[in-house]
Formats: structure tokens, C-alpha cells, sequence
């Protein structure tokens, strides 16, 4: 045993405290997108547009009229999905990056449970959400068995299954599903009782927006406060020790996994029930991607992802807008978002500078010194 | 064996090398020179500060006092590189070897022969491998894939790439931990042939009967500080493992056993198998640990003590035999399961797997009970009740500062340890605690307060299963006591039955006559 | 359905087409994961860089400048991502995702302020082709080979140079090694770092290539979506390839020959979105340990020596 020669301090510093508030995610997340947002007006300045003019009508099309507001929470309503999606996987641990698969095939599912004909509102809408979760959450589950079993990392497969899926579900649009008479790359539209009621005149927002917050809400019980959310945390933060007192880290992923996939799934199904009315072949501008900012501005908690949603939303809208009146291309808020991811890619500043409290040296990787 | 009778030609020279890491002083003022053309051993405990000197001379780590000289001269091994230009080069446990590459190509990288300037010249590299293979006497196939090869030929790689890089001293770490007993042979002829040429082999284990068979001096470690440094020939085995095992306990209360009691925990021709090596690790444990007592197994480490406990609590299959509490077969079930059933466990790797970091304290307290009442109410957790709990452990093993809600990072060391100790301790119905080298690591203090708490449990009723490598420790706490010797219970009885003599005699060759030959050696049976 | 030899040539000649590109960037991905940095971002570097060249085309009316500024695209933008991933130690996938939107935003923006278009610019002077006469007649070889970018004959040549580097030279090697064992590198005296550095650099550089052939090399202009998951093509041929350049080029041109061939299947008995889910279930096949290929041990870790 080895002598010790001074007695353990018990407090640390509040000042020392203090810091790890400011490295905390909130503030990082913030300053983040503020640094993202003066790099791309740098930028846009520098491609020789008018950023004034820019932002000027960017914040018109979002605060302009109800409608534009509307249109806000209504293009937030996705990306809660999906940032919950990427969100909760990242919480066990693991890089969720195949939620646009998983929104597509529950909005396929939604599609067609939307076409059985004969059923009072309430069920057909039920029944085309809970097949949508279902769904996205069993497909969700195919990369968590790949890992568990072949140790299959699961960026790569996520990202490939979403290409199989935006085939597949192009095939299926295209082809068995396609009404004869229609135009474009459609299955026929949902029946009546399957729609998701609009909430305002003249813009796409629908009560598939309660629904996100409620699952939002949800999620952030389920992780606060219940069993399984407990065992998520503690997988996704030491493995080991949590496999050690009984968690199995494999059962840990399926469900997570599974959950992931559902909520996805119900981003598609809103998505279709509410907007479309039926699955077009394309019509996801990348939601699930968009999902991984949405999750990390959310500091990857379900809360959080509802700012970040509204955020991210409503500069897509406010884009829409300056495409509209300005010539400065609605993409452009795209660059905002790489810039966001850029920079909350890298530990905190500040968390660099201070000093992690170990009794011993944290053991490098690869160059681990001996530690008999 | 070729003696020194004075030290003339000394390699390295060590004076007063004093390491700590927080409150930990992990080298206390080492004093030593180890010649030229020497098999020189560090014996020692986990914990008594092996690898941190060693790390300190291949400059790994920097010494907080103390300096070093390299036939000499005096130096400043500032980081892997500086040793290297020294002569100093170390082998590791975990092999610095590129998996999908050559022999050859692990061996000459960083220096590698060339051809037309630009071209690596895997030819020359391949005879390169062959002749310094010849010259040491090492086997090896210089084409051969690293993960086609056995861990003897991939160490024997690791020693050749030493060698390639004109290493004088050469370090060696733990190098049995991995190898067959036949392997283990071949690794002592190639440290003899090293010798005879005049290279220093430096080599730390915790096995004594190594150190006897090839060392010429070997020095002793313990507590971070130097027991003392002896030429092998005058010094025996009993004597090391003096040095190596004892330690200074102030006075404690011993306090007595409640009368025997029933057996809780009955082991019987208890069996397992290390499959990476393909031996037995576990050749036929009997043991009984019973009721209101403190059954304490003493023993050298690494005779298949952390297996036993791996396989009480459902981390390790075994492969025969049976392990019953309370009459019931534990062997198949899963952790949770053999939680479930009373049997808590004090890890000796809680360091690392103990504590999640990011959790509250009142979350790292219901780790492992979470899912069980009064924690869990239907699918939610009672964070009431968990917050009361919280409150309880706090006070009652005085984890500062008492804030339940605080992350458990924010906690210093030894109050971390408190942690998992009062979580490890607080099982309902507890019917077994193994305790596995509970005091590692820890201060004066803390270590009498969990002696403290290691009797309060016995009072209480439980089975207390206690494992250290410190005798004094087990001399101290138990009723009964144990000597585990090469994957068995080689003798046990009540604490009194047995001498220090015969204690040691045991440890070390498994039969308690202090000069009866070795214990047939039937582990070198492979499976 | 019966081929004839002219369309099967033709169909071999369309498949190197499609294999030029995603081959490049496969290998350049290869060269950064093979020392263990995780690349994504193939997508967003071909799409800004097919730009970029486009660009420099336009205003200098040379292709060769447009092929430069392609790769200086690739360089810059490998600047990024080498330094977010190996000195400030990012998480290296988020890294990768923000490069590709940065290219995904930043093009449009481009494309507005030159050509006042949302679709696509205008035609610039393209790279050059070969066009033989005497090649034309040659049997088999002749038709395959004849009308190929010059990007595909060069790309031959980078492979190859890439192909001796990373197996037959102490480079190569160091590289390798940084990516599977970087530890066992570093005490070999190799700088991971400087390793690094490198390979990602090169690396992107080569997806800057990449993209100038989709543009210039191809049809002398750029189109908004013209990259349309080829970066992730290329992703799956290095995965499938085993982490190695042989195997990516070959990986790529399977991939390549069932693009043409699916194309030239339109209608066909099996619909074409199922042929063109090949390379994305062969790599998740792959990844999941069929054919017994994996990444470097070292991919996706950071490493710093210095940490004691």
C-alpha cells in the first residue's frame, strides 16, 4: 500500500466550479452558433452579397406575419423528431446518423396505413403514427444488432441503411405503390380521416407539433427519471462501470436504438400526415442530417432539443425568405449549420484549461505506462 | 551463473527517485545501481511502486527528486526518445506490435533499410530480422504476420525490436503475466544469453519462484519505498517474501468472531480456465466461508485469487466443480442475479469501474440497486427515496462534502472511494461481502475505517470472504484463514493454527514445512 | 437480353467513367483513415471543389487552372479538417458532417454570385479527353480506353504512386502503423502527427481531384447536385476495399460498372434502385466482418504523446 503524505482536501473551489458552468453545453452551444453565425456573415460578405439586406429579410420572414411564424413551428416540427432521434442515441453512447432512414420508412408506413379507407379520425391517425414508431424503431434496431454482435460501427452502417432505405422507398413510390395517373414520384394521397388538422390558415402547421413536444417531453422524463433512462445514462458514461453492476450494454442499445428509430419514424409520419399527405419520393430536404445539429445544439437532451429546433427552423424559414427578396441562396443557412457543427465538434476551450482532479495520471491510450 | 563481486561496471545508477501522484507517493527516495551484464528483478506487490520507476527511466515520467545516471553519466530521460538514445528500451505488457504487419516490418520501422533512397528493402529488413535472431537465439519468422504469431513469439518480436535499436538495458514488464510455463522457459534462456552479452535485462514481476530461477540480484519494493536490494544467492525465498508482504498497521482493535456458524458460501473443486493461455487458472478451490466470520485467503498474487472472485460473481465462467450460498448453485447465473441473492463484492478494479463520474452522488449510491425497490417504483425511479438513501450513506460513512446532488467527479479521491465502498457495503439481505484487496491505495485512515466497517458486517451476521495480498492485513481481520497456492486452497483453519513460518512456507510452495521441496508443479497442465 | 460486344465495351468504357471519380476520392479517404484519421466529408469536398474548378476555368479559360484550384479547394478545406480533428482533437465524425455542409451551403452561394443561377453555371473549357484515331480502331482496348478524361489516365498513375507509397515505402509504412497502432509508432520514433497531417491532406486533395473531373472532367460544367452521394460511394469502395488503395480502386470500379449497368437497365426485370443498393449493403456486410476486413485499430482515437 502506498503512503499517503497529505490528507485529501474535501471541497473543490467554487471558482473552480464557476468554470465548469461556463465550459457547460448551454453556454457552449451558444457561443457556438454565435460564432457560427459571425463566420457566415464573414463569408457571405466576402462572396460580395449584401449581409445586411440578408438578415434583415431573414428576420422579416421569420417575425413578418402569424403565417411566417407558423411556418416556423411548422418546419421545427421534423427536426424535433430527428434531434431527438440523434439525441437519445448519443446518450448511451452511441452515433445515431440513420435517422433519415428511419423517418423515411415511417413516413412510408404512415402513407400507407393513411390509405385504408373507413376508420373515424382518431384510430386512422393512431394507427399511422404507432406504425410509423414501430417501424422506424425496428429498423432503428438493425445497426444496434450489427454492433452488439459483429462489432459493426455504426456510423457506417447507419449511413449506408439510409441510402437502402431512400431507394427502397423510392422504389415502392415509384412503382407498387404508384396510383397510375399520378405525375410525380407518389404514392396516392392519405384518406381524409388520416390527416393531421392544420392549425393555421395558409401555413403547414399542424398538430404533429404537440405531438414532437410531447415526445420531447417525454423523452426527458424517460431520461430524468425513469429505470431505463438511468441505465442509458449510465452506459453511455462508463461502460464499464455500468456493466460491471448489471447493465447490460448490449440490451442498453437495442432498446435505445429502437427508441431513436421511433422517433424518427414519427418525424416521417408527421411529416406525411401533416404536409404532404402522401410519401413523395425526396420530399425530406435531409431532415434526419439536419437532426445532428438539432441534437448537438440540444447538448443532447431532449429539452434542449426544442430550442434548437426552433432555431434551426426558423433561420430555414427566415432563409426561405431572403432566397425569396434577396439573391442570396436559402443553402446558405446550411453553412451556418456546418459552422455549428464545427465548432461544438471540439472539447470546450476552457475544459482544456482545467486541470482534470485524478489521484493518478489519466493513462494515454495507446501509450499506456505500465500500471502493475 | 556469473557473479559481480563488485560492482564495477555499473549501468544505471538510481539515488533518491521520489514520485507522487496527488497524495499518493508512488517512489519514496529509491537508492540503486544495477551493473552491466545483470538479470536484475524488482519484486513487489501491485501497488508498491514497480512500474513507476520504470516508467521513470524510460521517461514516461518525470521524477519529482532524485536522479539517474546511464553508465555514469549523469541524465535526464525526458521522454521515450531520450531513453532510446540511452541504450534504454522497454517491453511492455501490452505489445507495442502492429497487428496486420510483418515481423520484419514491425521490427525496422522508424529505422528502416532502404533501397534506391526511396524504396523500403523488405530483403535486407528480413535478414536483418534473421541474424539478430540467430545471435540472441530467438525464433522467429521474419515474414510472419504479428497476429498469426503466439504471445511468446510476439514478445520475442518486442525483445528483438529492442534489440534492433541497440538497446543495452532492456526492461522488461511483467513479462510472464502472459506466458506458458514452456514459453516462460524459453523467455529466461534468451534473458541468459542476453546477459552474455553483457546487456543489462531489467525485469519486474510479482513471482518469486522467477526471480529465483533467473535473477542475479533482485530488489525488493513495497509501499513505494526500497525493502532492499540482495545478490539471489544470499537471500531465500522466505525472506522476500518478508520483505515483500508485510506492512506497518498501527494498533487496531481485533475484536473476535461470533461462534462459528453455519457455512454460507461452500466452494467445491472449484474450476476454471484462462482460455487466452489455455491453463487452468482454478485447479479445485474448496473452501467454506461461514456466518459472523472474517475468512481471510493470503497468498501471493497471481495464484489465482482476482480469477476467484471474477467467478463468485458471475464475470468469469468456470469450468467445473460448484460455488453454493446458502445451498444454492451460484455458478451460471448472471452478476445481477448473484447480486440479487446477497452476495456484494468490493472490487479491486473499483478504481476505474466504480463510479460514474457524471452521476450525482445519490445516482452512484443506487448503481446496481436501481431497478430494485424501494429505488424503483413500476418504470420510474423514487428519487425520493433514493435521496433519502443518499443522505444515510453520507452520514453514516462521512463522504464529504455531504451533498448528495453533486456530481461524483467532484469529489476527491479518497472521498470517491468512500463512495463505492458505502454503496458496495449496503446491500439488503447481504448473505457474502467479498472483499478483494479493499485497502489498496488507500491512507492510513481510510484503511482503519473500512477494517471498521469489514467488522460491523461480520457482526452483523454476514460471511466476510477477504482477499489481500497483505498477510499482516489478513493476520489482522480474520477468524479463519486461508492460503491460496497455485489456483488452490493449499491450507486453511482458524487463524491461530498457523505460524508466520508456515504462513510463508505456504504461500510460497503451497506446503506448510518450511524445507520441503516445491509442491509438484501440475500446472503446466494445458487444456 | 443479349449484349453485343460493342455495347458490352461501351458499357465497360461507361463504367470507368463513373469509377474515375468515386476511385480517386475512395483512395483518398483511404490514405486519411489508413492513418487514422476518420474522413466523411468526401461529398462536401468533391461538390465545393467540382465548383471551384468550374470557376477558375471560367475566368482564366483554362482547365488545367480549374483543375489546380480544385485541389488547392481540397487542401484548404483538408487544412480544416486536419486541424479540427488532430490538434484541437475534435470528434472527428462531427467534424466530417460539417465539412460536408459547409460544401452543400457554400456552393449555392457561389454559384449565385457568378452565374446569377440556381441550377447550374454556364459551360467552361472542360479537361481534355483522349480522342486517337489510331486508338480507335484498336479491338477491345480501343474503345474502352479512347475518350477518357485525361483525369482517368492520370488517376491511373496516382494510384499506382499511391499504391508503391503506401506498401513499399518506410512512409507508407509510418502511415500505416500511426493508424493501427499509433502508440507502437510513436515509440518507434515516427511522428503520428506529421503522419496524419499528411495522409489528410493528400487525401482531400485527391477528393478535390475527384470533384474536378465530375465537372471539368465530365461535362464541363457545374450542377447543383452533381456529386449526388458519391462521397459516400466512395466512403462504402474504401470500406469494402478493406482500408487499402488496391482494394478501393477495385471496390470502386464494381460500384462503377453496376452504375452503368443500371443505368443502361432502365426498365429492366430488376428495378435499377435495387441494383444501385449494392455498394451500400456490400459495406455494411463488410463492416460487419464479412471477408474478414477491418479499419486501422488507431482509426477515430486521437493520440498525443505528450499526455503523461
Amino acid at each position: 500500500m502506498t503512503q499517503t503524505t497529505q490528507s485529501d482536501s474535501d471541497t473543490k473551489l467554487w471558482g473552480e466550479t464557476i468554470l465548469e458552468l461556463l465550459a457547460g453545453p448551454f453556454v457552449g452551444a451558444l457561443v457556438s452558433f454565435v460564432l457560427a453565425i459571425i463566420a457566415a456573415t464573414v463569408l457571405i460578405t466576402l462572396a460580395g452579397f449584401d449581409v445586411l439586406e440578408g438578415y434583415q429579410s431573414m428576420l422579416k420572414g421569420i417575425f413578418g406575419s402569424p403565417v411566417s411564424m407558423a411556418d416556423v413551428l411548422s418546419r421545427m416540427t421534423p427536426l424535433i423528431f430527428t434531434g431527438l432521434s440523434v439525441g437519445i442515441a448519443l446518450r448511451a453512447g452511441l452515433f445515431n446518423v440513420g435517422t433519415e432512414g428511419q423517418l423515411l420508412l415511417g413516413a412510408m408506413a404512415a402513407a400507407l396505413v393513411g390509405l385504408i379507407d373507413g376508420l373515424p379520425g382518431w384510430l386512422h391517425i393512431s394507427l399511422a403514427l404507432l406504425a410509423a414508431a414501430c417501424v422506424g424503431g425496428l429498423w432503428g434496431m438493425v445497426p444496434a444488432v450489427l454492433k452488439a454482435r459483429f462489432n459493426a460501427h455504426e456510423v457506417i452502417t447507419t449511413i449506408m441503411l439510409n441510402y437502402v432505405v431512400i431507394l427502397f422507398t423510392g422504389y415502392l413510390a415509384n412503382y407498387p405503390f404508384h396510383p397510375p395517373t399520378e405525375m410525380m414520384p407518389a404514392t396516392a394521397y392519405v384518406a381524409r380521416s388520416a390527416e393531421l388538422p392544420r392549425l393555421v390558415q395558409g401555413s403547414q402547421l399542424t398538430i404533429g407539433l404537440f405531438v414532437g413536444i410531447g415526445c420531447a417531453l417525454l423523452l426527458a422524463l424517460l431520461l430524468r427519471r425513469s429505470v431505463l433512462g438511468y441505465e442509458i445514462r449510465a452506459v453511455g458514461l462508463n461502460p464499464a462501470a455500468a456493466e460491471a453492476k448489471g447493465i447490460s450494454q448490449t440490451r442498453i442499445w437495442l432498446l435505445t436504438m429502437a427508441i431513436a428509430g421511433a422517433m424518427g419514424g414519427l418525424g416521417g409520419s408527421v411529416e406525411v400526415l401533416g404536409v404532404h399527405r402522401r410519401f413523395i419520393d425526396g420530399f425530406s430536404p435531409g431532415y434526419g442530417f439536419d437532426g445532428i445539429a438539432v441534437a448537438l445544439m440540444g447538448f443532447s437532451n431532449p429539452l434542449g432539443t426544442i430550442p434548437a429546433a426552433l432555431v434551426l427552423g426558423a433561420i430555414r424559414v427566415g432563409a426561405l425568405a431572403m432566397d425569396r427578396t434577396t439573391r442570396i441562396p436559402a443553402d446558405f443557412v446550411i453553412v451556418i449549420q456546418g459552422l455549428v457543427l464545427l465548432f461544438l465538434s471540439t472539447p470546450g476551450l476552457l475544459r482544456l484549461i482545467l486541470q482534470k482532479r485524478r489521484a493518478a495520471p489519466a493513462p494515454e491510450r495507446h501509450l499506456t505506462p505500465t500500471t502493475s | 551463473m556469473p557473479r559481480k563481486d563488485a560492482m564495477t561496471d555499473i549501468a544505471l545508477g538510481i539515488r533518491g527517485i521520489t514520485k507522487q501522484f496527488g497524495t499518493t507517493l508512488a517512489n519514496d527516495s529509491i537508492d540503486l545501481d544495477i551493473g552491466r551484464g545483470e538479470i536484475h528483478a524488482f519484486l513487489g506487490q501491485n501497488g508498491a511502486g514497480k512500474s513507476t520507476l520504470m516508467n521513470i527511466l524510460y521517461g514516461l515520467y518525470k521524477p519529482d527528486l532524485g536522479s539517474i545516471t546511464v553508465y555514469g553519466r549523469p541524465v535526464e530521460i525526458k521522454s521515450p526518445r531520450d531513453a532510446a538514445s540511452l541504450g534504454i528500451q522497454m517491453v511492455h505488457q501490452h505489445f507495442m506490435l502492429g497487428l496486420p504487419f510483418t515481423v520484419a516490418e514491425n521490427l525496422v520501422i522508424g529505422l528502416e533499410p532502404r533501397q534506391a533512397g526511396l524504396l523500403l528493402d523488405r530483403r535486407r529488413a528480413e535478414s536483418v530480422v534473421e541474424s539478430l535472431a540467430a545471435r540472441y537465439g530467438l525464433n522467429v519468422n521474419p515474414r510472419a504476420r504479428i497476429d498469426s504469431l503466439s504471445v511468446g513469439v510476439r514478445q520475442r518480436v518486442e525483445i528483438l525490436k529492442a534489440l534492433y535499436r541497440e538497446a543495452e538495458i532492456l526492461i522488461l514488464d511483467e513479462p510472464t503475466a502472459v506466458l506458458t510455463p514452456l514459453e516462460t522457459e524459453e523467455l529466461f534462456d534468451i534473458m541468459r544469453r542476453l546477459r552474455a552479452e553483457q546487456k543489462t535485462v531489467i525485469f519486474i514481476t510479482h513471482k518469486l519462484h522467477e526471480v529465483m530461477r533467473v535473477a542475479d540480484r533482485v530488489t525488493v519494493l513495497r509501499n513505494g519505498r526500497l525493502v532492499g536490494t540482495r545478490d539471489i544467492e544470499q537471500v531465500d525465498e522466505e525472506q522476500l517474501v518478508e520483505m515483500m508482504v508485510g506492512r506497518l498497521i498501527e494498533a487496531e482493535e481485533i475484536g473476535d468472531a461470533t461462534a462459528g456458524q453455519e457455512v454460507v458460501l461452500q466452494l467445491r473443486d472449484l474450476r476454471a480456465v484462462d482460455a487466452l493461455r489455455g491453463i487452468e487458472v482454478l485447479r479445485g478451490v474448496n473452501l467454506d466461508v461461514r456466518a459472523g466470520e472474517i475468512t481471510g485467503i493470503a497468498g501471493v498474487e497471481g495464484n489465482g485469487q482476482s480469477e476467484l472472485v471474477e467467478v463468485l460473481i458471475g464475470l468469469r465462467p468456470a469450468s467445473g466443480g460448484s460455488a453454493c450460498l446458502d445451498s444454492v448453485e451460484l455458478l451460471g447465473s448472471s452478476p445481477r442475479a448473484i447480486m440479487a441473492r446477497g452476495l456484494a463484492c468490493i472490487h479491486e478494479d473499483r478504481h476505474e469501474k466504480g463510479l460514474v463520474g457524471d452521476f450525482t452522488v445519490t445516482e452512484n449510491l443506487i448503481l446496481g440497486k436501481h431497478h430494485l425497490s424501494p429505488f424503483r417504483r413500476g418504470f420510474m425511479l423514487d428519487l425520493a427515496a433514493a435521496h433519502e438513501h443518499a443522505l444515510e450513506m453520507v452520514r453514516s460513512f462521512d463522504i464529504r462534502p455531504p451533498l448528495p446532488d453533486r456530481e461524483a467527479k467532484y469529489l476527491s479521491g479518497g472521498n470517491q472511494q468512500k463512495l463505492v465502498t458505502a454503496r458496495e457495503l449496503d446491500v439488503k439481505s447481504m448473505r457474502v461481502l467479498i472483499a478483494s484487496q479493499p485497502t489498496r491505495g488507500l491512507d492510513v485512515s481510510a484503511t482503519r475505517f473500512l477494517h471498521q466497517q469489514l467488522r460491523a458486517v461480520r457482526d452483523q451476521g454476514v460471511a466476510v470472504l477477504l482477499i489481500s495480498a497483505d498477510l499482516d492485513e489478513v493476520k489482522l481481520l480474520s477468524n479463519h484463514i486461508a492460503v491460496m497456492y497455485k489456483g488452490q486452497i493449499a491450507a486453511s483453519g482458524p487463524r491461530d493454527t498457523f505460524s508466520d513460518a508456515e504462513l510463508g512456507a505456504l504461500m510460497m510452495r503451497g506446503s506448510p514445512e518450511t524445507d520441503s521441496p516445491e509442491v509438484a508443479d501440475d500446472a503446466n497442465h494445458s487444456v | 437480353m443479349s449484349f453485343s460486344t460493342e455495347q458490352v465495351l461501351s458499357l465497360i468504357a461507361a463504367g470507368l467513367r463513373q469509377t474515375t471519380p468515386i476511385a480517386l476520392a475512395a483512395v483518398g479517404i483511404t490514405l486519411s483513415e489508413a492513418a487514422g484519421v476518420i474522413h466523411l466529408s468526401a461529398e462536401g469536398i468533391m461538390l465545393t471543389s467540382a465548383l471551384t474548378g468550374v470557376i477558375a476555368s471560367h475566368f482564366t479559360g483554362s482547365a488545367a487552372v480549374g483543375l489546380l484550384a480544385a485541389i488547392v479547394t481540397g487542401l484548404i478545406l483538408g487544412a480544416i479538417m486536419a486541424v479540427a480533428d488532430i490538434n484541437l482533437k475534435a470528434n472527428q465524425i462531427i467534424v466530417g458532417f460539417g465539412i460536408n455542409f459547409l460544401g452543400i451551403g457554400l456552393t449555392p452561394v457561389l454559384l449565385e454570385r457568378i452565374w446569377g443561377s440556381r441550377g447550374r453555371s454556364g459551360e467552361v473549357n472542360g479537361l481534355p479527353h483522349l480522342r486517337a484515331e489510331w486508338l480507335a480502331d484498336v479491338p477491345v482496348i480501343g474503345p474502352i480506353f479512347n475518350g477518357q478524361s485525361v483525369l482517368f489516365f492520370a488517376g491511373v498513375a496516382i494510384v499506382f504512386v499511391v499504391w508503391l507509397v503506401f506498401h513499399h515505402t518506410p512512409f507508407g509504412l509510418r502511415l500505416r502503423m500511426a493508424g493501427e497502432h499509433p502508440g507502437a509508432a510513436a515509440t518507434s520514433g515516427v511522428n503520428v502527427k506529421l503522419m496524419r497531417y499528411v495522409s489528410v491532406l493528400v487525401g482531400c486533395a485527391l477528393c478535390g481531384i475527384a470533384g474536378a473531373e465530375l465537372s471539368l472532367g465530365q461535362i464541363s460544367l457545374f450542377g447543383r447536385n452533381m456529386v449526388a452521394g458519391r462521397g459516400f460511394v466512395a466512403i462504402a469502395a474504401n470500406v469494402v476495399g478493406g482500408w487499402r488503395p488496391l482494394g478501393g480502386v477495385l471496390a470502386s470500379l464494381l460500384f462503377g460498372l453496376a452504375d452503368a449497368l443500371q443505368l443502361r437497365l432502365q426498365g429492366g426485370a430488376i428495378p435499377n434502385h435495387f441494383i444501385q443498393m449494392i455498394p451500400y449493403l456490400l459495406t455494411v456486410l463488410v463492416v460487419s466482418g464479412i471477408g474478414g476486413l477491418r479499419p486501422p485499430l488507431g482509426l477515430g482515437v486521437a493520440f498525443d504523446p505528450e499526455e503523461k
